[in-house]
């Protein structure tokens, strides 16, 4: 009689600590209402996307860890933007987001099955007027996420994730592809 | 003796209705107005109607009694169930036409609105006969119900100095058509109840004191991507650039609200809620310039800098022109009295204070409760208080409650 999967990983594995990191593109999916306060320029609603994982179990089947990364959500080319009571300029402006989220695993042979929980550092940076500014602030966010590994050599593996992530004050939801390499894992213990 | 009172009045202000500022009728761009081609209605006649209305038809939905009250070239009516109506008004052959829209102080729900009033009646003996008539559409419908109103009695107070001050500059809920401390939300709101606005002060990169109420710019105020995090890491020029509030309005400075209130509304106060002690130095200059504009005026305006904190009160009190400028504290009695306010504005939730009211009103401060909104909190204020004015966010609900009261 053969036991279920996750007791068989409950009882023989030691404690590992697994790392990995990757990059990708990400597209917000919610509809931008306005970029600027005027219409036009060259707008980008999304770019890349990294991330960085370090997650630990004494299985494989459940790990808990944390993850951060960067993530570009927009960007703007603007030439002659109006400025009421101020006439007009040239903008070029980012918007990026650093998360810092705690994230649960699980993983059934090669499929795995991520849902992370956190905080978005949201980074806006603009030059218009000849001068440029940068302001910040905290957001709380959430994203589920879906990979399948492949072994490259020894313990290597890359994995194509599909994410969908949703940054909540801001009220945007994003879909982004990745590829990751995970390292073998590591049994500091 | 009839007296063709509106008829004589009306010949010396004959002038086309023009909607510079249009309310936002619902429907009643699929509709044909009927104030097209109308002449302007003296505000004198209209300030004649003034009175409490019993509802003979339409009470289902307005209550048995409505408060009618006139600004400027609007009438407005507010009921118990803190649903009202304003109206644009105009005068077309034997009638005046009121054309408007019903709305709550709460909820989305509105619809279209019309009345007419003969343009003759005794104006020295105005009484029951009084009729005004007409019709309005239910929610999202062009399915009429009529509504008729009878002149039951004069309010008791036509003085209007009895202050309701709308708070956020004029935000009136979920599905208000402005965005709250915008231009045109400053200029609806005294149509919907207020005689009194309350404004929030923050401070730009670049020292220029502007209408907003958050710490941060938020996807709940303003559409702007980049424009996120405290709207003081932003000059006015790069907020300008960069976003507008949710209704495509910029962002006002302070003075161009004040400029508002100057030259576009009747209100008799100013509350400004100065949301950062910093800010306080940048205020004063901008408020006195306007004590003086309407002092010279010959308008009776109160502006008071709304002072919160310990902090508000050491900033103010270490500028030089607080001496020339005007203030309500929000702090104890004795801080109102050691910062030299004219007006104390304590929060409701401590009660009605009257032990505590009474000697400064007794010197001639003013008393204005912070923030009450449902009736069953206006009417024990009213009915017990010792106060000059409430701050609310349902002016017309306000309204009703204090007028009713005979």
């Amino acid at each position: 009689m053969s036991m279920p999967l996750y007791a068989q990983a409950q009882n023989t594995k030691p404690f590992e600590i697994w790392i990995d990191g990757g990059g990708g593109y990400s597209r917000n999916i919610t509809r931008v209402v306005q970029a600027t306060a005027s219409p036009g320029g060259d707008f980008t609603n999304g770019g890349f996307t990294g991330l960085l994982r370090i997650r630990g179990s004494k299985n494989h089947f459940i790990t808990i860890g944390i993850e951060t990364g960067f993530q570009r959500i927009s960007s703007v080319t603007q030439q002659n933007a109006q400025a009421v009571g101020f006439g007009t300029t040239d903008i070029t402006a980012t918007l990026s987001a650093i998360p810092v989220m705690g994230v649960i695993t699980l993983q059934d042979y090669n499929v795995q099955l991520h849902g992370s929980a956190g905080v978005y550092r949201l980074i806006s940076k603009a030059s218009l007027f000849g001068s440029s500014v940068s302001s910040s602030e905290w957001d709380m966010a959430f994203s589920i996420s879906a990979g399948y590994e492949i072994t490259v050599s020894g313990e290597y593996k890359i994995i194509p994730e599909f994410r969908w992530s949703r940054i909540n004050d801001l009220q945007k939801s994003f879909l982004s592809l990745m590829i990751r390499l995970e390292l073998p894992s590591w049994e500091p213990f | 003796m009839k007296i063709l009172f509106f008829i004589a009045l009306a010949l010396t202000f004959t002038s086309c209705v023009e909607n510079d500022n249009p309310l936002p009728i619902p429907m009643r761009d699929s509709l044909k107005s009927r104030l097209l081609n109308s002449t302007s209605i003296p505000k004198q006649s209209l300030h004649l109607l003034e009175g409490v209305y019993s509802v003979e038809a339409g009470n289902a939905e307005f209550g048995n009694q409505m408060i009618l009250k006139q600004t400027g070239d609007h009438i407005s009516l507010f009921g118990a169930n803190s649903r009202y109506l304003v109206f644009e008004t105009g005068d077309v052959d034997t009638l005046a036409i009121f054309e408007g829209y019903w709305r709550f102080d709460v909820g989305t729900e509105t619809g279209y609105a019309t009345l007419d009033v003969a343009k003759t009646f005794d104006v020295k003996t105005i009484d029951t006969n009084l009729l005004i008539k007409g019709y309005y559409t239910g929610n999202g419908t062009k399915n009429i119900n009529p509504l008729r109103l009878r002149f039951k009695r004069k309010l008791k107070d036509t003085t209007n100095n009895f202050l309701i001050l709308d708070h956020h500059g004029g935000f009136n809920g979920a599905g208000f058509p402005y965005s709250e401390n915008s231009l045109n939300s400053i200029r609806l709101a005294q149509y919907v109840g207020a005689n009194g606005i309350e404004i929030d002060v923050k401070l730009t990169a670049d020292n220029i004191p502007v209408l907003f109420h958050d710490d941060n710019l938020g996807t709940d105020l303003v559409n702007g991507e980049f424009a996120i995090g405290p709207i003081g890491n932003f000059t006015l020029a790069q907020l300008r650039a960069l976003c507008t509030l949710k209704d495509g309005e910029q962002i006002p400075t302070l003075q161009e609200a004040l400029d508002v209130i100057y030259n576009e509304t009747e209100y008799k106060a100013v509350w400004l809620d100065i949301k950062d002690a910093t800010t306080v130095p940048y205020v004063l200059p901008i408020e006195i310039n306007f004590i003086n504009k309407f002092k010279s005026a010959g308008r009776d305006v109160t502006i008071w800098a709304g002072l919160s904190s310990a902090d508000h009160i050491t900033a103010y009190m270490a500028d030089s022109l607080h001496t020339k400028a005007t203030s309500i504290c929000e702090l104890l009695p004795s801080d109102v009295e050691n910062a030299g306010c004219i007006a104390w504005g304590p929060r409701w939730t401590a009660g009605d204070q009257v032990s505590s009211a009474q000697p400064l009103r007794a010197e001639g401060k003013k008393v204005i409760y912070w923030t009450v909104d449902k009736p069953e909190f206006i009417n024990p204020f009213l009915n017990h208080g010792n106060l000059d004015g409430l701050l609310t966010d349902h002016p017309g609900t306000v309204a009703f409650y204090y007028y009713i009261r005979n």
